[in-house]
């Protein structure tokens, strides 16, 4: 493969391409995955076809609605390599937190992350670790939003998730998160209970987090008769249930009451799985 | 004295009451320490904090809050658990609380323990049930969450020194703003048995950053702010309010402004020598989260001034992380209490809040948001915009070149937002519409800024015109607050900061 990539054009790629106008807009259409749309950029990119002229969708969340006349589709196939060079081109050239940004984003799931995210690498090699600062950029400005989305409701998971134990011991939670956070959060929980045997299953999308005590956690698709094995709870379970329901119904105060405020804090689509909201 | 106790009780009636009898506690913030899991314990801590519930009334539940014992020896008129009232009593053992606090914390309920307490017989003994249980969590059940303890007003200090190395966090309630309330409501407490221990942790939490550097606790957000400000250059004429109005409380007996700051000086509060027990191997600092305390308000007839002074005085004398305020709710039937027909005094408890926000994150300083000739916030304004509306000289600011501090008093601008300005205009000159996306609340930033020398509307720096126009901008209120009584549900209208979730 010729090594025409990002890498080798410090800081030059906004020059690389004469404008012509009247040429058709390309869109690169990739999968749902960081690899996929890491590798769609890089595919576009290395196209050298003029950023303007450039677009990336993500049919699964993007739908097939919203085809443009006049456009050439591409289907740009995962590839790991490719999005290791994308990876590698912008922590050199920015910064690891910007990176982490940038990734950050891609778990999002508004449907224009990918092409927000290719537009704005302009910025970002050209501004370096600053780009973020850089909010008055339309692009910095969606992938800096995307950023802030992602990291909110990770962490609004790390408090609302519920485990219950299972008759074998293990703690299980679900999750239905809006964005695809499930693999930025069971970091958290991997550290916190690293002795304990736990699985996290998003039940949108229907894949899990396997932890097994003392070694680091599995993600993997799963189907709904695979986490039927799981159905049982141990003895224990419901005791203890008890108890926090008792707990979070003592801790109100009565003369304090005030359901919009506790809906603000804690948004409805949050307590789908609360053991201390349901029913 | 009637005392009910009862002890062949279930699980859950003791929970519930004990639960039910610390849930006037206010703080259940569960931040301050970063610290990773063990690999052989349970737990971690997360530096921000992480809330995992909010119960009815919207209050962040972070914690298990419990009571130890609800029994208690004290007759505070205010307090559900006093010992003239006939409730009934109960305990829990140390193994119990470890127990709750093991599974609970295993589930994702909680972020760890909050750990308060009746008086039992004695100061001393109560302090050592609660150390006992703390001890017993950390090093039996190998807990490595978040520890919140109370110490007990009282109690040997060698037994506050040894909780002090197992919880993360430690609080004393001040209880009452001033002496002259505590002596009213509360006769067997007094305001110096509140301040020595509240120095005794202060003294550990420095002793415990000078063994472990940053490990052994990070300072409060007044005691940063302060230092950047020191850092600034500012005009004088504008800002040099701002140390002279509190340097009445840096000397502790002194009245700030004619003020009864802290009167019983905490100066005399000093500790005896050496530090008893520092655990050997110790990695975890003395309460590393900080320290902090709470008191009521609306009980006592204090001023708004009063109590923003007292917080200040707090912050800069003892170090404190954060300073709760409780709307005060009349449990006990009480010649003393006042009634209070609208319920607890929410909206004043909100503006508390707003005000302590403006303390330890925005440098200012309790003269400048309120004086003695006017001691009571506005119940229309938040105090900040009170404060803009008084000093309008000050206005209006040049978002495009204006410092972080400047940019910092403008209403509708906050921490977050003037740095992402001073941030985005290295790269690009800033108009009302970046304004918008970099977070500004313009509804209300506009009567105070421009962007390369123009207002964003024709608006008229006077005054009257602005409060009226800021008070339309807040759609509804004034219609409410039209009716007598201001009710709780408007607390959530107002969007500065989020004092109810707790999270500092």
């Amino acid at each position: 493969m010729v090594h025409a990539g990002m890498e080798s054009r410090n800081g030059r790629e906004g020059r690389v391409l004469e404008l012509r106008s009247g040429q058709p807009t390309r869109v690169y259409e990739c999968e749902n995955s960081l690899e996929g749309i890491l590798s769609g950029i890089y595919t576009a990119w290395d196209a050298r076809y003029g950023h303007e002229f450039i677009r990336l969708t993500v049919p699964e969340l993007s739908g097939n609605a919203n085809f443009m006349l006049f456009c050439e589709y591409h289907t740009v196939r995962p590839d790991t390599e490719a999005a290791q060079k994308v990876v590698r081109s912008v922590r050199n050239r920015t910064s690891q937190e910007v990176l982490e940004a940038v990734l950050r984003a891609l778990y999002s799931s508004r449907p224009d992350k990918a092409d927000a995210v290719y537009h704005f690498l302009p910025s970002a090699f050209r501004l370096g670790a600053r780009v973020l600062g850089h909010l008055t950029d339309t692009y910095v400005h969606a992938v800096f939003e995307m950023n802030h989305q992602v990291s909110h409701e990770t962490h609004e998971y790390e408090g609302f998730l519920r485990f219950e134990e299972t008759e074998e011991g293990i703690l299980l939670a679900k999750l239905a998160p809006k964005n695809d956070i499930l693999e930025l959060v069971t970091p958290h929980f991997e550290d916190r209970f690293s002795g304990e045997n736990f699985i996290i299953y998003d039940t949108v999308r229907k894949k899990a987090a396997f932890h097994r005590a003392g070694y680091p956690f599995v993600l993997r698709q799963v189907t709904g008769e695979e986490m039927q094995l799981f159905s049982k709870r141990s003895f224990r379970e419901a005791q203890f249930q008890n108890l926090w329901k008792c707990f979070f119904g003592a801790i109100a105060v009565e003369e304090r009451k005030n359901a919009k405020l506790q809906r603000n804090m804690l948004p409805l689509h949050y307590r789908r799985y609360m053991t201390e909201l349901q029913d | 004295m009637a005392v009910v106790y009862q002890e062949n009780m279930t699980m859950e009636e003791k929970l519930r009451i004990l639960a039910d009898a610390a849930k006037y506690d206010v703080a259940c913030t569960s931040s301050g320490v970063e610290r990773k899991g063990t690999g052989r314990g349970l737990g971690n801590s997360i530096a921000a904090g992480i809330c995992h519930s909010f119960s009815a009334d919207g209050r962040c539940i972070s914690l298990l809050k419990i009571l130890f014992t609800n029994e208690c020896i004290y007759d505070c008129k205010y307090c559900p658990n006093r010992s003239s009232n006939d409730v009934l009593r109960t305990a829990f053992t140390p193994e119990e609380v470890c127990t709750l606090t093991m599974e609970f914390y295993r589930r994702n309920y909680i972020e760890g323990l909050f750990l308060s307490s009746g008086i039992r017989r004695s100061p001393n003994e109560t302090m050592e049930q609660i150390t006992e249980t703390l001890r017993m969590l950390r090093e039996e059940y190998r807990f490595n969450g978040y520890i919140h303890c109370k110490a007990i007003p009282g109690a040997d200090e060698s037994l506050i020194d040894a909780a002090g190395w197992y919880a993360d966090r430690m609080s004393v309630n001040l209880e009452l703003p001033t002496a002259d309330g505590l002596r009213r409501l509360a006769p067997h407490k007094n305001r110096k048995n509140i301040l020595l221990p509240m120095r005794r942790i202060q003294n550990g939490i420095a002793k415990s950053r000078e063994l472990l550097g940053m490990n052994g606790g990070n300072r409060g957000a007044y005691w940063h702010t302060q230092q950047s400000l020191e850092g600034q250059t500012f005009p004088k004429e504008r800002y040099g309010r701002i140390r002279m109005s509190s340097s009445g409380a840096e000397k502790g007996g002194e009245h700030a402004g004619g003020v009864p700051v802290l009167e019983e000086s905490a100066g005399e509060a000093s500790c005896s020598g050496t530090f008893s027990c520092i655990p050997k191997r110790q990695v975890r600092g003395f309460a590393p989260a900080g320290q902090s305390t709470q008191m009521i308000i609306g009980a006592t007839p204090e001023t708004d001034f009063e109590i923003v002074s007292v917080a200040e005085a707090l912050y800069r004398q003892f170090d404190l992380k954060r300073v709760f305020y409780s709307a005060f709710v009349r449990v006990n039937d009480d010649s003393s209490l006042p009634v209070l027909p609208g319920g607890p005094p929410l909206l004043r408890e909100h503006r508390m809040y707003q005000a302590d926000w403006l303390l330890r994150y925005y440098g200012f300083g309790a003269g400048e948001l309120l004086t003695e000739e006017r001691p009571n916030f506005n119940v229309l304004l938040d105090p900040k915009c009170n404060w803009a509306v008084g000093h309008l000289e000050c206005f209006p600011v040049e978002v495009n070149r204006a410092d972080y501090f400047t940019l910092l008093r403008v209403p509708g601008i906050g921490p977050k937002s003037a740095r992402r300005i001073v941030q985005a205009r290295r790269n690009a000159v800033l108009d009302f519409g970046s304004l918008k996306k970099l977070g500004v609340v313009l509804k209300r930033a506009l009567y105070f800024i421009t962007c390369s020398g123009r207002m964003m509307y024709p608006t008229r720096l006077d005054e009257s015109y602005i409060i009226r126009h800021l008070l339309e901008a807040e759609k509804g209120l004034p219609a409410d607050l039209r009716g007598e009584n201001i009710t709780c549900r408007q607390l959530s209208l107002f969007d500065d900061g989020a004092p109810l979730s707790g999270q500092g």
